[in-house]
């Protein structure tokens, strides 16, 4: 290697890409729309681990108070549901909104990043690993305030799940869906990918 | 009073973009450039920067407060080039640059020597480990330092100056070809 080499590369790397122009007005449209949806994404990982540190603190707490800690079941944990339609679902979903579903399971929604209530998940759960679906939220807009919900399903079977699934398709908010804390990793559905990814 | 909470936060987010897109259009070109000299690939490269942009859009409220966010957009672009790579590394192998692949398609381009030489070092390049690759592109087209080239690679010194060598000794028949003394024969 010499300073010729070196300076020959230079002037070839010039030479090559010097004059290459962006489209500047299309990159800030792609990169507002793809950074929001990496915000959200970033937002609604970060609801779930709130979640999960919540769940993890009931049941700590539960297994401090040696046992004597009132059980929660789930139909006390959703009693002050707000208002509650029965075997169907609210067109759009929000936040305090209760379903239910086809298999007799009631779920019930949070906002994203909101503290779930200790007893949301009945007590003696593991924590580990929490089974999410997302649905996918095709309508929502890319330049709407990063905003979504999360919906605790416990006890909510596949088809439940799936029924969800075709009740909120067009929901303008992403909807993330857990039948909460369980043991079995198979019961684990993949998360999309996230627009994290690299260049592809 | 929700009504005009929510107002102030769309000013806000609008002032966000609009002070993003300020970054874009003093940034972009210079940002697309080094994409394209890192990957060899205009379609490449727009995905690359649209990429590293979109990363710092999501952390953008952070990033604009930065003392450099230029430094902090080439980084997010750099990693990101870099660890799209590894993920690719398996399609692609590092060898010597063979000069009989050459992408000239049409009698006018062959009958230009700088266009066809042009088109060679892309593919050269493209023939380097993305490392070799981001070392290159740093130091010869970005002129940087050295130490900021380790520094933005997250390697030693010692390993900018060993990369660049042997990169530029696989690239030396090509630059060979460029040198004017050559062209003027």
């Amino acid at each position: 290697m010499n300073a010729s080499d070196e300076n020959l590369l230079s002037t070839a790397l010039h030479d090559r890409v010097g004059e290459a122009t962006p489209d500047l007005d299309a990159l800030v449209l792609t990169s507002v729309r793809r950074g929001g949806r990496i915000r959200r994404t970033r937002f609604a990982l970060a609801g779930l681990g709130a979640a999960a540190v919540v769940a993890a603190t009931g049941i700590g707490a539960s297994a401090l108070a040696g046992g004597g800690a009132t059980p929660v079941t789930v139909d006390s944990a959703f009693a002050d549901a707000s208002s509650t339609t029965a075997a169907s679902a609210p067109h759009q979903l929000a936040a305090g909104d209760t379903i239910k579903l086809p298999s007799g399971a009631v779920a019930k929604a949070y906002q994203l990043g909101q503290q779930v209530p200790p007893g949301a998940w009945p007590d003696g759960m593991a924590v580990q690993p929490v089974p999410v679906i997302v649905i996918p939220s095709d309508a929502a807009t890319d330049d709407a305030d990063p905003s979504g919900l999360f919906v605790i399903a416990v006890g909510a079977t596949d088809a439940d799940l799936e029924w969800m699934q075709t009740q909120y398709a067009d929901s303008t908010v992403p909807i993330l869906v857990t039948r909460g804390p369980s043991t079995d990793s198979s019961d684990v559905a993949p998360l999309p990918p996230a627009d994290t990814s690299p260049a592809s | 009073m929700r009504g005009l909470a929510r107002r102030g936060s769309v000013t806000a987010e609008e002032d966000a973009v609009d002070d993003f897109a300020a970054f874009v259009h003093a940034t972009g070109t210079q940002l697309y450039r080094t994409a394209l000299a890192l990957t060899g690939d205009h379609h490449l490269a727009e995905d690359l920067t649209q990429t590293a942009y979109a990363k710092v859009f999501a952390s953008w409220r952070r990033v604009r407060k930065a003392d450099n966010p230029v430094g902090y957009a080439r980084t997010i672009l750099l990693n990101t080039f870099l660890s799209h790579r590894r993920l690719r590394r398996s399609s692609e192998q590092p060898g010597r640059v063979e000069l009989t692949e050459t992408l000239t398609s049409s009698p006018d381009e062959a009958a230009d020597a700088n266009s066809e030489t042009r088109l060679d070092l892309l593919a050269a390049l493209r023939r380097l480990s993305a490392t070799d690759r981001a070392v290159l592109v740093a130091r010869y087209w970005e002129d940087r330092s050295i130490s900021e080239t380790a520094t933005d690679l997250g390697i030693s010194e010692a390993a900018v100056r060993t990369r660049a060598k042997r990169a530029l000794e696989r690239l030396r028949p090509l630059l060979d070809d460029f040198s004017p003394e050559r062209n003027l024969r």
